[in-house]
């Protein structure tokens, strides 16, 4: 096969791909990547790759640096990949970046190879999704709203006295408005974790009393399990800089599993 | 340190579209002792209530039909007959940017649903004492 019909081919893939030599001088550049990023494919050939992509050029924005990363010679027989933003200042491209090392026939290494794939569908996908999750949080929360704040006042006593079976039946309701909470919070947490948008509220923490207070909220559970939770800190555990809330979800997500998946009366 | 004088809660001014939960939330305030609860379903039926009705504290939903939440409480924090009424959110918009928008159109608090109808007024009191000590309403 030439140089030609090798052009043809990786100019036909819908991937961009670029070659740079050990110099991280611009070997070869595909036209999938050219149409991608708006660049002149025969601007790029022979040039160092900092310059095309560096912020050394001011007219270039700093982030596009981020497409040429890794030192053909020291990063040589590393191969890896990352999610990248490209931007011209005026719009941003998500891509994959995959990279690995460029051989010669004889086996001796002669650059650095790399591959862009188009991510800006997924990441429309991806908002869709955060988007659709963040309406349905909301919807299922104003029903909910109701049906909680109805059943704790009654509970409460707010709409006068109750018999003790319909008591009974109240506290189901009640257990069970908390648990389908629980479950969209968790779902919104989700689609947070997803996109990178958690955010951590780190203070001085006692984790003693995080704990006791996730075991306090278990006991019920744990009790119809035939299961005793017990507790056991170490003296002088120094305080930790951490989110509370986030710390007591993790603890109580971790007994509540360890009582669902432990045999019945197994003790503590 | 001179001890702070909180407000007296006596009425309050609802805006809320869903009916089903202003029962909640007035059933609710006549638990914590506020029996005077005004019932408004939406920012436009809020604004037009707020000059008659005079209330001591003012609960704003964010997603309501004519005028949200968010606008109601820029237009009341600009009327310089109602900024000083305090203005807290109870909403089930719970993302972190969303209570952002909320304090930063000037309420005093933002308040998630589902919310604890039997604590409901003493967290109403818990921001208003936070809000007294920072010395804005």
């Amino acid at each position: 096969m030439n140089d030609s019909s090798c052009t043809c081919i990786l100019d036909s893939l819908t991937s961009g791909i670029l070659a740079v030599d050990l110099d991280s001088r611009v070997l070869f550049v595909s036209a999938a990547l050219c149409r991608r990023l708006g660049l002149e494919r025969d601007a790029w050939l022979g040039k160092p790759a900092a310059e095309l992509f560096g912020p050394a050029n001011p007219r270039i924005p700093a982030k596009r640096s981020a497409l040429y990363r890794l030192d053909p010679r020291r990063d040589g027989a590393k191969s890896e990949y990352r999610e990248i933003e490209w931007s011209d200042g005026n719009r941003i491209v998500h891509l994959r970046e995959d990279s690995s090392p460029l051989y010669d026939q004889a086996g001796q290494l002669t650059g650095r190879l790399f591959a862009y794939h188009d991510l800006s569908w997924e990441k429309t996908i991806d908002q869709m999704k955060s988007e659709f999750i963040a309406v349905a949080s909301h919807e299922l929360r104003t029903p909910m709203t109701s049906i909680k704040g109805s059943v704790d006042l009654i509970l409460g006593g707010c709409a006068g006295e109750v018999s003790s079976e319909a008591l009974e039946l109240l506290e189901v309701a009640h257990s069970a408005c908390d648990r389908m909470i629980r479950l969209i919070n968790n779902i919104l947490d989700l689609s947070k974790i997803e996109a990178g948008q958690i955010q951590l509220h780190l203070e001085r923490i006692d984790l003693a009393i995080v704990v006791e207070r996730s075991l306090r909220s278990l006991n019920a559970l744990a009790g119809q399990a035939g299961i005793t939770l017990k507790q056991n800190f170490p003296n002088g555990l120094p305080p930790v800089d951490a989110d509370r809330d986030r710390i007591e979800q993790v603890i109580t997500n971790l007994v509540s599993n360890a009582i669902k998946f432990s045999p019945a009366n197994r003790g503590s | 340190m001179d001890s702070l004088k909180l407000p007296t809660i006596h009425k309050v001014l609802v805006a809320e579209d869903d009916p089903d939960i202003q029962k909640v939330i007035r059933m609710s305030l006549r638990h914590g002792g506020v029996n005077d609860v005004v019932l408004t379903a939406d920012g436009r039926e809020c604004l037009a209530a707020v000059d008659r009705e005079r209330p001591d504290l003012i609960l704003l939903d964010v997603s309501m039909p004519n005028l949200d939440g968010y606008q109601t409480c820029v237009q009341l924090k600009a009327n310089p007959e109602t900024k000083c009424i305090p203005v807290i959110f109870l909403t089930a918009k719970v993302q972190m940017h969303e209570a952002e928008v909320g304090i930063k159109s000037g309420a005093l608090g933002y308040l998630s649903k589902p919310f604890d109808p039997l604590t409901l007024h003493e967290q109403i009191l818990a921001l208003l004492a936070k809000g007294a000590a920072r010395g804005n309403p």
